[in-house]
């Protein structure tokens, strides 16, 4: 069952081509990989998957609905959530209200009730704190609750901002670089986490990355991205010895 | 004929006034990356220095100008060295407080020294000429024509020299630029010396002609603020366009519209700031 | 711990509300009255400069609103003899439109862009005010109408002709102001608010709708300047359109920033009134101080209590914890 269709699309800008007639079907519960050199239009992509960007042309359907043209919090509210390069914290909040924050989209509240502190707003309120207190004690990082998101370090910021795109109770993530800067423990840890998140959540992942074990080992499928064009996709052992992907990466993977 | 003459060349000297303080707010934005919201009132310093200097101390009116472009000049590396370079690193909210603030101690200290009603030094160079056939006051062509020198210096030194070339550098790219050796404390404090005499000079320009009191550095700045804004910040040739542009459009629509027209002008830079995609100043600033 | 924090705060706050209740009891002078009256409103209007920078705006226009608000309730009541009570409420709709219509254009802007708009628009409006005939020009509006007598049951028939009764109109609207916008930044809105200037493309993609947040806080913040605005119009008696001058909308910011932007209404309200007080003895020195002592004061607060007063007991702790 396709949780999300993207169907050709292609996207100009300044007169470079970005991207060019771009397929992928993802299926509902699989963790798919988007791998490429630099500059391959990867996270352009996930910009306008998420609706930070409008493609030139194409369409891109969620669950049967076409997204594309919404706004990025219409798109989370529809259930597809993406995460950012670098953390994608609020730099001046602590990790707890990072968290409380990333639950906007959980049962909200409207603006009078807010406003007047309706019991229900209260209960709310106290749900989203022990909620999102739960999360930082499965992420260890209870010790830290109250620090600012920068001073702790690099690889817990990241299961942060992991932990927080899963807040949104999104069925779908678009993982943009999860492991990018981590130590191969963290990275590990990372990577067990996101096969939690599929399996025991039952969520779709997407992920872009150029750590290649990782994405040999977490995901189910792999789509390379060439020039803003897709030049192979299958399972990640058809990928390792294809020979074009070969070819676009001589020299520059990660292995 | 003499009409239009006359409506062209107080255009020229609207436009003067208007691009030598574009000029200078170009520069400060470019180096210092501050919007120096007290460059109107350094116009206005310098316009009160003449007229401190020419009409309370009799001294010539060429060397008040001169004495007040280093009053101003001074006044503005002061600022610079005590204010400005401090708050450089923090967040631009501070720097922005402090300009202000310095524009009002400035305004403050002005009506107290020159108490009262709004002041003038009358013309300097009296009499008038006939050019095709109109009347043309002899001193407003001579302004014209000392601000065009003026720029067409300025845009020589910075297009020809050592220090106009590391000024451009520094603009474009600073952490590259002090790579490459040049000084920045230094640069910013000739930048700043140099738009504060700019400013002093389109101020000294200003008062043999119109009436000045210590309140109006607020709309003038921002007027040079839509300039650079139409011209595009950093560029020498667009404030010169820009400037033309604007001064003769408000000098045509004060005299036709009248008063409403000045509306126009705010209308038109909100617009700008509005449309422009990443912001006219490129570098955008958050408060936090 | 939270518990005894909770109850100093809110003995701190009764306190508070009722020295202010009792100020014009204690110092019965009508000049002295009338100078809480303006700190009461500019306490109302660096609240409101406080909740849009929460935003990430810095408004150099806030007087407009207080002009708009003004205006407003002025004409209601003079052409068609509305009472000034409701003109409160008119003049703070009026301000909230227009507030509503700019802010859904402009707040698609940011940093120093905004503030670059928001100073235009404040001369725009003044403009608008001091040019048009239908506004009264330059000569602004005179001999508008004074608050129409209530009659309270137990309390007897109260004339609103002297400053004591009008500062408790003040009193209520700043009131009604200070906690609004109290529950407003302590909230889910506030924590929504904050958010944006922090990192507003996470904040969408957690679905939040930029826009809206940043209309619904400039709206608010600008619908009680409407109010305050129309209050000084028929508390003074009469409007002109000078008084609403770019630099009274920099005394906003500057009168905010000391107060200290911790807290939307604390420092508002510390703000408003401790710089009112210091300008209006000022006043009687000599007019001239005034310029020079805001922008000093802004000068120096910069360089050593950006986060204004209210952070001084923060920085005192930190000194103290460093010997």
């Amino acid at each position: 069952m396709p949780i999300l269709e993207i169907k050709a699309i292609s996207h100009n800008f300044k007169g470079l081509t970005a991207l060019s007639q771009i397929d992928i079907t993802v299926q509902e519960g699989e963790i798919l990989g988007i791998i490429g050199p630099n500059g391959a239009g990867k996270t352009t992509l996930f910009n306008i998957i998420s609706g930070f960007l409008r493609p030139t042309y194409g369409k891109i359907l969620f669950r049967g609905k076409n997204i594309v043209g919404l706004r990025p919090d219409v798109i989370a509210r529809q259930g597809l959530v993406r995460s950012f390069q670098g953390a994608g914290l609020f730099p001046k909040a602590s990790c707890l209200e990072n968290l409380i924050m990333a639950h906007h989209l959980y049962k909200e509240i409207g603006f009078w009730k807010t406003l007047l502190h309706t019991k229900s707003y209260a209960a709310r309120e106290l749900e989203v704190k022990d909620k999102s207190l739960q999360i930082l004690e499965t992420l260890h990082l209870t010790g830290v609750k109250d620090a600012g998101a920068h001073d702790i370090p690099y690889g817990h910021q990241k299961m942060l901002g992991i932990a927080m795109a899963l807040a949104t109770d999104a069925q779908m993530l678009l993982l943009d670089e999860p492991v990018a800067g981590m130590n191969p423990p963290e990275a590990q840890a990372m990577a067990e986490e996101i096969r939690r998140i599929r399996r025991g959540l039952g969520k779709t992942v997407v992920l872009v990355e150029h750590n290649m074990k990782m994405v040999m080992g977490v995901c189910d499928r792999v789509v390379v991205i060439q020039y803003g064009q897709k030049i192979a996709q299958g399972k990640p052992e058809e990928i390792k010895n294809d020979p074009r992907v070969i070819k676009a990466y001589l020299g520059t993977a990660e292995r | 004929m003499t009409e239009l003459m006359q409506t062209i060349l107080n255009s020229l000297v609207l436009s003067a006034n208007y691009i030598l303080l574009a000029l200078g707010l170009s520069l400060i934005f470019g180096i210092l990356r501050v919007l120096n919201f007290a460059h109107g009132t350094f116009y206005i310093c310098g316009a009160y220095a003449v007229y401190a200097l020419a009409k309370m101390a009799g001294i010539n009116y060429f060397l008040a100008t001169l004495m007040a472009m280093g009053v101003v000049g001074g006044l503005g590396i002061l600022i610079e060295a005590v204010i400005l370079f401090p708050l450089a690193e923090k967040v631009k909210v501070a720097s922005l407080g402090a300009i202000l603030g310095v524009s009002m101690v400035l305004e403050g200290m002005l009506s107290f020294i020159f108490e009262g009603e709004d002041v003038t030094i009358g013309s300097y160079f009296k009499g008038t000429v006939s050019l095709m056939g109109a009347t043309l006051s002899v001193e407003r062509i001579m302004v014209v024509i000392l601000c065009g020198i003026i720029v067409l210096g300025l845009y020589l030194w910075i297009r020809k020299t050592r220090q106009g070339i590391a000024i451009r550098a520094l603009a474009e790219n600073p952490k590259v630029a002090s790579l490459q050796g040049i000084n920045t404390r230094s640069i910013r404090f000739l930048v700043m010396g140099i738009a504060s005499c700019l400013a002093a000079v389109a101020g000294a320009i200003v008062t043999p002609l119109f009436y000045i009191n210590p309140f109006m550095g607020g709309s003038i700045v921002f007027k040079a603020l839509l300039i650079v804004a139409v011209g595009g910040m950093g560029s020498i040739e667009g404030s010169i366009l820009a400037g033309l542009l604007i001064g003769f459009m408000e000098s045509i629509g004060v005299t036709y519209l009248g008063p409403i027209a000045e509306v126009a002008s705010f209308i038109v830079v909100i617009a700008i700031f509005l449309f422009r995609p990443r912001g006219l100043l490129g570098v955008e600033y958050e408060f936090h | 711990m939270n518990f005894t924090k909770g109850t100093s705060k809110g003995i701190v706050l009764i306190v508070l509300i009722l020295v202010l209740m009792l100020l014009p009891v204690i110092f019965p002078n009508p000049a002295r009255i009338g100078m809480f009256i303006s700190c009461g409103v500019a306490s109302i209007l660096a609240m409101g400069w406080l909740m849009i920078l929460r935003i990430g705006c810095l408004s150099l226009g806030q007087v407009a609103f207080l002009a708009i608000g003004g205006y407003t309730s002025a004409l209601l009541a003079q052409k068609l003899g509305v009472s000034p009570w409701i003109g409160l409420l008119g003049g703070g709709v009026a301000s909230g439109l227009v507030a509503f219509g700019i802010g859904v254009v402009f707040l698609k802007v940011r940093g120093l862009s905004l503030s670059i708009i928001t100073f235009a628009f404040a001369e725009v409006v003044r403009l608008v005010f001091s040019t048009l005939g239908f506004f009264g020009g330059h000569g602004g509006i005179l001999e508008i109408p004074k608050f129409n007598p209530l009659t309270l049951p137990g309390w007897g028939t109260i004339q609103f002709d002297s400053p004591f009764s009008n500062y408790y109109i003040l009193l209520m609207i700043l009131f009604l102001c200070g906690i609004f916008m109290w529950r407003m930044d302590h909230s889910a809105l506030g924590r929504t608010f904050k958010s944006l200037p922090q990192n507003e493309d996470l904040a969408e993609s957690l679905g939040v709708y930029p826009l809206r947040y940043k209309v619904i806080n400039f709206v608010t913040a600008c619908f009680f300047a409407g109010v305050a605005g129309a209050f000084t119009a028929h508390y003074y008696g009469c409007l002109y359109p000078g008084s609403y001058s770019v630099h009274q909308s920099i005394i906003v910011q500057i009168q905010a920033t000391v107060g200290g932007a911790s807290s939307v209404a604390l420092g508002g309200l510390l703000g408003g009134f401790l710089m009112v007080m210091v300008e209006s003895w000022l006043l009687n020195v000599d007019a001239r101080w005034v310029f020079i002592f805001y922008g000093s004061v802004i000068i120096v607060v910069t360089f050593f209590l950006p986060d204004g007063l209210l952070s001084l007991p923060q920085k005192m702790k930190k000194v103290l914890n460093k010997t």
